[in-house]
């Protein structure tokens, strides 16, 4: 029985192998089918003992390690003189060790040399028919966390090289390595790895071409300098390299915009290997993978939602890049038709106030904000039978909310007046406004939610509560702060102001215009959108 | 073996990288689609720091690699990545000018045909050729 993975994974550690380097490995055996299969070979022979298959593993890599190109040319030898696969096997057999040193000292071309002219042909063949199958190659163990340690299914052909299961293996394995083992594991001979990996990818996902891929892996493997620096850099980044792991493994077809996105950077890093070396570089590649991860989960809202989260903290390009459409300087646009654009800024302020309200909400429930006694009530009404009966209904009051009647939970809700007036743009004076919004919910249970009416209907309401909260519960009165002409100021200083030149597209003719989320422009008037439409709500409206 | 499409193998023969000089040509047979205008509603923007934006309402059926804007012609090309070309359909007045030679990308954003919501949005080069005509 041979080694099981767990157990030639421990060796190799032992002997000082991380995981990326296992990698590298296992990527520089299987491309040599020759070598490949003879190893798969020796592992099936259950006449080995574990000690000796040991020693067999550690010799094999601690070569690797002295020379990563020493597969390959022992593939040369192999092919060259084919019967050394046969005496090496009846070697590891019957003499362990002097395979173990014939490794040891093997120079190109001297294989053979080293080997005691022991067994024959026909008895290796024989003995491997005859053998019952063991577990895959050493090198399998880079994917020991992936691949179960069952029998190889045959020992007679190789694994094809570089199979789609080995490249899934392998990014496994990268993709779930530790912060430690990137650091300690991350070489150059890895970097050589990893290039392959991501060319790979690029020509086969995002359409590089296959020569400037080609040109970004040579590059890397020829300049030993710039392998170090990858290196380097890469191991203060695990994070980068689990993300670059995760990208090449997932299938999954990218959509427009994130398809165009990732092309695009991956031709540019495929012209520009030494990014690779650059830490900032390294970083905002990273970012935008994330956006672009965060973007194939939740679609374009997520990816926007994020890059606002991001926008506040000054981190990402593509939201400063909106951020810089506002403020002071002008914004020249030129449209054929109704413009788009005051909509869009809009719309992303709109999705940042979104964001706002939806954590709010998520952070209390309806019955959270009734402090009554009773939520419910009794009231009399007929029962089929045309008798009077009970029934318990929601305490709610009816109000107009929006222009319509409706019922409203009676409760102590947050208040948010803000609507109660705004600062014109054009006069800078503050207009009072008749319309009140506040917290609050529809149903007892039910999520609270911005409602907007008008200060006598929020009067009543607030009159109704402040009763049932002395009747039923503890006492505690509505708070309500009213809407100051500073809050309005205040409010206006941080909404987002864009100064548009307009050019119009047949003419050239410059014509400009202010647009303030919140306000919109009626017969040469700017106001707030809710007053000219009361029902509304303006958060969601073209404002320009 | 080379990268190529079908062959999953990694061996890599070293090819020289294909030079950033040539990077935007467009090509002399490349198709013509018609100008972005004439398909949908669109609009350009661009602040004074040379930040430019193409919003448009349709979906193109390919990814804008780079834009040009060509000073002379007063034109902006788009180039897709299989290397078609379309124009955006509008002048591009002088008031632009000096703002827009500044761009070094255009963040092409489609938005609803309604204009209310956004589907997608990304960044593609920008080329600002001005020969001086």
């Amino acid at each position: 029985m041979g080694l099981t993975q767990e157990e030639k994974k421990k060796i190799l550690e032992n002997e000082g192998f991380g995981t990326l380097d296992m990698l590298a490995m296992r990527m520089a055996i299987s491309k040599n089918k020759t070598l490949d299969a003879l190893i798969d070979k020796i592992e099936a022979d259950p006449s080995v003992p574990k000690e000796a298959q040991a020693k067999i593993v550690v010799a094999f890599a601690n070569k690797w390690k002295t020379n990563p190109d020493i597969y390959s040319q022992m593939e040369a030898d192999l092919k060259k003189t084919p019967e050394l696969a046969n005496r090496i096997q009846v070697t590891a057999n019957g003499n362990p060790a002097s395979l173990i040193t014939a490794i040891k000292e093997y120079e190109p071309g001297n294989m053979g040399a080293n080997l005691p002219v022991k067994g024959s042909y026909l008895e290796a063949e024989r003995k491997y028919a005859s053998s019952a199958p063991a577990s895959p190659s050493p090198m399998a163990v880079v994917a020991g966390a992936t691949q179960p340690s069952a029998p190889a299914p045959t020992q007679t052909a190789s694994r094809p090289t570089s199979s789609a299961n080995d490249d899934d293996a392998i990014l496994d394995a990268v993709a779930n390595a530790s912060d430690d083992d990137i650091q300690k594991t991350t070489s150059p001979e890895a970097v050589h790895m990893l290039a392959d990996r991501i060319a790979k990818m690029a020509v086969t996902t995002h359409g590089t071409s296959p020569a400037t891929a080609n040109g970004f892996v040579a590059k890397i493997k020829t300049d030993p300098k710039l392998s170090q620096a990858i290196a380097t850099n890469l191991q203060q980044n695990p994070d980068f390299v689990r993300q670059l792991a995760r990208m090449a493994k997932d299938k999954t077809p990218l959509t427009e915009p994130a398809k165009s996105m990732a092309r695009r950077e991956m031709e540019n890093l495929m012209e520009n290997p030494e990014r690779l070396a650059d830490a900032k570089y390294v970083r905002e590649l990273q970012q935008k993978i994330q956006m672009a991860e965060q973007f194939k989960n939740e679609g374009i809202a997520g990816m926007l939602q994020s890059m606002f989260g991001q926008l506040r903290g000054g981190f990402s390009n593509l939201g400063l890049v909106f951020a810089g459409f506002t403020g002071p300087n002008k914004v020249f646009s030129m449209v054929q038709g109704d413009g788009l654009f005051p909509t869009m800024m809009i719309n992303l302020d709109s999705m940042r106030r979104n964001e706002a309200v939806a954590y709010a909400a998520s952070t209390v429930g309806g019955n959270s904000l009734t402090t009554f006694a009773e939520p419910y009530k009794t009231v009399s009404v007929k029962g089929p039978d045309g008798k009077s009966m009970t029934e318990k209904v929601p305490n709610t009051f009816k109000m107009t909310i929006n222009g319509k009647e409706t019922d409203v939970v009676l409760a102590l809700g947050l208040t948010a007046n803000e609507r109660a007036g705004h600062i014109d743009p054009v006069t800078n004076q503050f207009v009072p406004s008749n319309r009140v919004a506040f917290w609050g919910t529809r149903t007892v249970g039910g999520q609270p939610e911005m409602l907007e009416t008008t200060k006598d209907e929020f009067e009543r309401y607030r009159t109704a509560v402040n009763q049932a909260s002395a009747k039923y519960g503890d006492g505690r009165q509505l708070a309500f702060t009213d809407y100051t002409e500073q809050d309005a100021r205040d409010r206006f200083r941080n909404q987002p102001q864009i100064q548009i030149a307009s050019v119009d597209p047949q003419t050239g003719a410059v014509t400009q215009k202010q647009v303030v989320a919140g306000m919109a422009v009626t017969q040469g008037q700017i106001r707030p959108k809710d007053t000219t439409a009361p029902g509304q709500d303006r958060d969601y409206e073209l404002q320009g | 073996m080379a990268y190529n499409n079908d062959d999953g193998d990694s061996d890599v023969l070293a090819k020289p990288v294909v030079t950033k000089a040539t990077k935007y040509v467009i090509a002399k047979d490349a198709q013509v689609l018609p100008p972005l205008a004439s398909q949908c509603k669109c609009e350009l923007a661009v602040n004074e720091d040379g930040l430019a934006m193409v919003i448009y309402t349709k979906t193109l059926p390919e990814g804008i690699h780079w834009a040009e804007y060509d000073i002379d012609l007063s034109i902006l090309t788009f180039v897709t990545w299989s290397g078609d070309i379309m124009e955006l359909g509008m002048k591009i007045h002088p008031p632009f000018k000096p703002h827009f030679k500044k761009a070094k990308e255009i963040i092409m954003v489609q938005m609803t045909e309604d204009g209310t919501e956004i589907i997608a949005m990304y960044p593609a080069d920008m080329v600002v050729r001005n020969i001086g005509l």
